[in-house]
């Protein structure tokens, strides 16, 4: 025999580790680098403003879940998305605030005299303030504003886990 | 002294029993992967659809991911049995190599249960991974480029099943392969050898289990995912239960829950076989790990005690139409689909009666779902921009169920 059994099973791992070391180079390279987002259309939300429907069916009163489409660009894909809003109106002013919990990102909901994470159990206050558990940041507040008698939303995804607001695509 | 002996010996078995396990589950796990990917495709859009057909198909589709599920989570104990008796047994120091490759084994089941999860796209695969990388994300650093890379974006998308798929059945699977080439050789020699010519019955019947259980009990499939749901409440799996608890006491430092703990946990297994270790002192910290992930697992179950159980995708599909009917329908059709409810006083027209059997001579289920989807003038208002074809079947199929007259089963 030219070479013992172990030699050969020894040969035979090392081979088999190198083939392995070596595919990994070229799948670490695109798992990395492949298929970031360039361009404008990163789906961290829209830069656009997005229409919500006349001002006037935005009922007076405290914060209201208000569900919405919006059209995007998923990488390669345009697509059409449901999201999910909170709205108040106090009058004139109409606000809204992310539903995305700032601590891994479930929906809140609503309680009494403020919004509870069903996940981990952040409370946040009425203006969307940390009140209990550990939401790191208060609920993210989005733009809006009113144009022609229609509600017009700026829908922007922020990173959660974070004490400050940063949007998902930066 | 005998009694220790003794215990150290029940402990090697256990440790042989569970290795054996492991890899006929592996075996197994791979055999129902790939049966599964023949059918399975990893799109946004139709990842729930394929993984719906085989359930619906029945057979040996819904049969093999029964086993692929249920593996998952019998592979994991396997696995983490093994490092739990090596930690316990003398193994970990007489077999450095070997017992850190179990450790990176346990790692890889880990790792191949993230990636698994979210494949069906269902509610908690979709919710449950969003969370993952939620806390990914708070790994110091590298945590926001590392769900990045996931995610091959920054957001949940087109880009993510595919990557999700690729590390399930080809990455992950290659690292395995190679951890089995270099390290568990020996392993199976050693089991080889205890059980002698009993291996080919013991391998067998583990496999007969694994079809038995697989046979007898379906693997679950909630709801399709929908990312503006507030009313979901997702929970990880059972062996996560007590990572999900602890979550809940992590204030302003999470960083604690995402990169510490999993550092210390791995460098102490690590770094043990080169530590002299009362066996007293070991069997005190797996004692006390099992405390803790029990005793945080069953606070979880505890808080949760009133939450309603999570419905099947067909189940789900009969609350929400039942829901969007109260919601949708009843201000006009009237809570018992008389065509009497509140609003009728706004409207031209009259509302459709339900419970009058010439309402039912007159069309099919198919017309309703028209009119559902494109509405009809003046007053029944289009569904099909709001709902989906599967909601509007469903509640179709509700107002079918609820209203239709049964007076004269013959003529259905």
């Amino acid at each position: 025999m030219l070479i013992d059994r172990r030699t050969l099973l020894k040969s035979w791992q090392a081979l088999a580790a190198a083939v392995a070391g070596l595919s990994a180079i070229p799948a670490g390279l695109f798992f990395a680098f492949g298929a970031r987002s360039k361009g404008p259309a990163p789906d961290g939300g829209s830069l656009d403003w997005i229409d919500l429907g006349p001002v006037e069916d935005i009922g007076e009163g405290p914060w209201k879940a208000r569900r919405f489409r919006r059209e995007t660009l998923d990488r390669w894909k345009k697509t059409v998305v449901d999201e999910s809003v909170y709205l108040r109106k106090q009058g004139e002013t109409i606000e809204a605030v992310s539903a995305i919990c700032t601590h891994t990102g479930c929906l809140v909901q609503r309680i009494s005299n403020g919004f509870g994470c069903p996940c981990h159990r952040s409370d946040f206050d009425e203006e969307g303030k940390p009140t209990s558990g550990p939401a790191p940041r208060p609920l993210d507040r989005l733009e809006t504003k009113v144009e022609g008698g229609r509600l017009k939303l700026r829908f922007v995804k922020f990173r959660p886990g974070l004490t400050t607001s940063k949007p998902m695509a930066s | 002294m005998d009694g220790q002996k003794r215990r150290v010996d029940w402990m090697s078995r256990l440790h042989g029993a569970a290795a054996l396990c492991a890899f006929v589950f592996a075996g197994l796990l791979m055999g129902s992967g790939i049966g599964l990917s023949m059918s399975y495709v990893p799109s946004q859009a139709e990842a729930f659809s394929s993984v719906l057909y085989i359930r619906q198909q029945g057979g040996i589709g819904a049969l093999l991911r029964a086993m692929h599920y249920h593996l998952s989570s019998g592979i994991v104990v396997a696995a983490f049995l093994m490092v739990i008796a090596g930690v316990l047994t003398e193994f970990h120091r007489e077999r450095k190599g070997e017992f850190r490759l179990s450790v990176m084994a346990l790692l890889l089941m880990i790792g191949f249960c993230f990636t698994g999860y979210v494949l069906p796209m269902d509610q908690p695969a979709y919710w449950g991974t969003s969370v993952r990388l939620g806390i990914v994300e708070t790994v110091p650093v590298v945590g926001g480029l590392q769900a990045d890379m996931l995610r091959g974006g920054s957001t949940f998308g087109a880009a993510t099943l595919p990557r999700f798929y690729a590390l399930h059945v080809a990455a992950l699977p290659l690292v395995l392969v190679i951890l089995v080439l270099v390290g568990f050789k020996d392993a199976l020699d050693r089991a080889a050898k205890a059980l002698g010519v009993w291996l080919i019955p013991a391998c067998g019947l583990i496999t007969i289990a694994a079809w038995v259980i697989a046979a007898n009990f379906q693997a679950p499939l909630e709801p399709r995912a929908a990312a503006a749901d507030t009313e979901y409440v997702p929970r990880p799996e059972w062996y996560f239960l007590w990572l999900f608890q602890f979550g809940k006491y992590v204030h302003g430092f999470q960083w604690v829950e995402s990169a510490l703990l999993p550092a210390i946990g791995i460098g102490t297994l690590m770094l043990l076989p080169e530590i002299r270790t009362s066996r007293k002192l070991r069997a005190t910290g797996v004692i006390a790990l099992l405390a803790f992930m029990f005793g945080l697992g069953a606070l979880a179950l505890y808080e949760d005690r009133d939450l309603k159980a999570k419905p099947q995708y067909e189940e789900g599909l009969v609350v929400r139409a039942a829901r969007d009917y109260k919601v949708e329908c009843v201000s006009c059709h009237g809570a018992s689909g008389k065509g009497d409810g509140p609003d009728i006083g706004k409207l031209e027209s009259k509302p459709k009666n339900f419970t009058r059997e010439s309402f039912w001579d007159d069309g099919t289920m198919n017309d309703m779902i028209e009119v559902i989807t494109k509405g009809v003038a003046p007053d029944m208002p289009a569904f099909g921009g709001r709902l989906s074809e599967e909601e509007i079947l469903a509640i179709a199929t509700h107002i079918e169920a609820n209203f239709r007259p049964r007076a004269a089963p013959a003529s259905r």
